[in-house]
């Protein structure tokens, strides 16, 4: 009875130790499957090749995400024969939905922790992305940029600090502007900050006012009845009148060159024929000579 | 023989000693009625005197390591890597390690032989995996609460931090563990391998 009883203690601890491994054993075959599961080896995927410059920052197992949701996950990075990095992503099919031919494929890193794979589509209307479809990504990268940013930043910062020291033309410039408000609001105004001062603007006034008297004057002197336009108009007149005299005499001058002209151009045929009648004159005298004995000495006296 | 030699003999006697006994234990014809028997009552009498108290004491680990994680990560923006620096932390370093420890600390019978080299190794695995388990819980609840919502990218975590060679890793260290505890008789050379075989993991796994 004892040793029976003893036994059946002794089974049942057995059952106890065996049911112990075996939930140990499902436990551990669960997990595994788990783990498997949330890997996403018994989900369907299809393949997407994102093409870029440089792989820093990417590594294989890395989501790709849409809205902070895991869409895909990198299966492989390599180099391709151009020397252009080709990341391998398996995109979940269930989840393939978010991507379109107008999709946009970004790589951000930030300062701190590890870098984004990230997809955006803002028309979700468009066609679905095909299988095995290659696609740009787009580098983002806030620490790249950190150094030149910081650069910059200094260098503003020293330009501030310069422009508001002591005695920096802008402070100086500052210092003259608070003068010429301070002048502005004296009793000459505007015109007191302008010109340096209220002597300065008093005497402006006052060569104003002398201006005003002159051309008060001038204007009395010229267009007053009798004034100096009055005469000059009578004189323009004047010599109009006198300029319509001497019109006339340079006509009258013009016949008498004209005629003057057409008396020129008888005189050879009149000294032609004066000759032709002195000649014959003389003959008629030689003549009277010859036949009358009034003259012995023949002399001939030329016109 | 040199003294040199007989200092080297007598250091690796110890681990030649765990070496033979492992391959007894694992030898299939060692594997009578008897032994199945006794390495199945040296188990449950072993785990009914440590596992409730460890289990106890790891889920209050785990509770005060994934709150002071989670609330520091918050601090400091960084709560994405919460749940996956739990896991690393609690799963894969330090609860296969507590366990193997706890089960150091029983003293072992003296010519135990079979029986206990299979009791312990088991023990071993066993409180490593109960322990993993409320520690993955209590990092779902303590980063999500009593929340389903939560279910998705929590799975998304364990696919990402249990990688397959963290896995293996982690399946190794557990073994490996195991069958120091089983094995060694002394307790500060068991420590000494538990410390070694933690390091060559952790170098095998990050290099």
């Amino acid at each position: 009875m004892d040793k029976s009883s003893s036994e059946a203690h002794d089974a049942g601890i057995e059952r106890k130790a065996v049911a112990l491994i075996v939930l140990t054993l499902v436990l551990i075959v669960g997990f595994v499957l788990y783990v498997m599961t949330a890997r996403g080896l018994f989900a369907e995927t299809q393949s997407l090749v994102l093409t870029t410059e440089n792989s820093e920052g990417v590594r294989p197992g890395m989501d790709l995400t849409f809205s902070g949701f895991p869409v895909g996950r990198v299966r492989r990075v390599e180099l391709a024969d151009d020397g252009q990095v080709r990341i391998l992503v398996d995109v979940w099919k269930k989840d393939a939905r978010w991507l379109r031919t107008s999709s946009i494929f970004t790589l951000e890193r930030g300062i701190v922790g590890e870098a984004k794979l990230r997809v955006f589509s803002a028309l979700l209307d468009d066609p679905p992305l095909p299988d095995g479809e290659a696609r740009p990504l787009l580098r983002g990268d806030a620490s790249e940029q950190l150094p030149l940013v910081l650069a910059n930043a200094k260098m503003l910062i020293e330009n501030l600090e310069r422009l508001t020291a002591q005695g920096s033309p802008f402070a100086n410039a500052l210092e003259n502007v608070e003068t010429v408000t301070g002048r502005m609001s004296g009793k000459q105004g505007v015109l007191g900050a302008v010109l340096g001062g209220d002597e300065e603007a008093k005497k402006l006034i006052a060569t104003l006012d002398h201006l005003n008297k002159l051309l008060a004057q001038t204007e009395k002197r010229v267009f007053a009845t009798g004034g100096l336009a009055d005469t000059s108009q009578a004189t323009l007149a004047e010599l109009q009148g006198l300029l319509t005299d001497a019109r006339g005499s340079l006509k009258r001058a013009d016949t008498i060159l004209a005629n003057v002209e057409g008396a020129s151009t008888d005189l050879g045929a009149l000294r032609a024929e004066v000759e032709m009648s002195l000649r014959k004159a003389s003959r008629l005298i030689d003549e009277i000579n010859r036949k009358w004995p009034f003259s012995n000495k023949t002399e001939i006296s030329p016109p | 023989m040199s003294p040199s030699l007989t200092a080297f003999a007598r250091g690796t006697r110890p681990f030649i000693e765990a070496a033979e006994r492992l391959v007894t234990a694992f030898t299939p014809s060692a594997w009578t009625r008897v032994v199945r028997q006794q390495a199945t009552q040296r188990l449950w009498a072993e785990a009914r005197q440590i596992l409730p108290r460890f289990v106890l004491l790891s889920g209050l680990l785990s509770l005060a390591l994934v709150h002071i994680v989670v609330t520091t990560s918050d601090n400091y923006g960084l709560s994405g890597f919460a749940l996956a620096t739990v896991m690393r932390l609690l799963v894969v370093e330090l609860l296969p390690l507590l366990a193997a420890v706890n089960v150091a600390l029983v003293p072992p019978t003296r010519g135990a032989g079979v029986p206990q080299v299979i009791s312990r190794s088991l023990l071993v695995i066993v409180m490593a995996t109960l322990s993993s388990v409320l520690a993955l819980i209590i990092a779902y609840l303590g980063m999500y609460g009593f929340n389903p919502w939560g279910l998705g990218i929590y799975t998304h975590t364990v696919g990402q931090v249990f990688e397959p060679i963290v896995l293996i890793a982690l399946a190794m260290k557990t073994l490996l563990f195991a069958m120091t505890v089983a094995t060694l008789n002394s307790a500060a050379l068991t420590f000494g391998a538990l410390l070694g075989i933690e390091v060559l993991l952790l170098v095998i796994e990050f290099l």
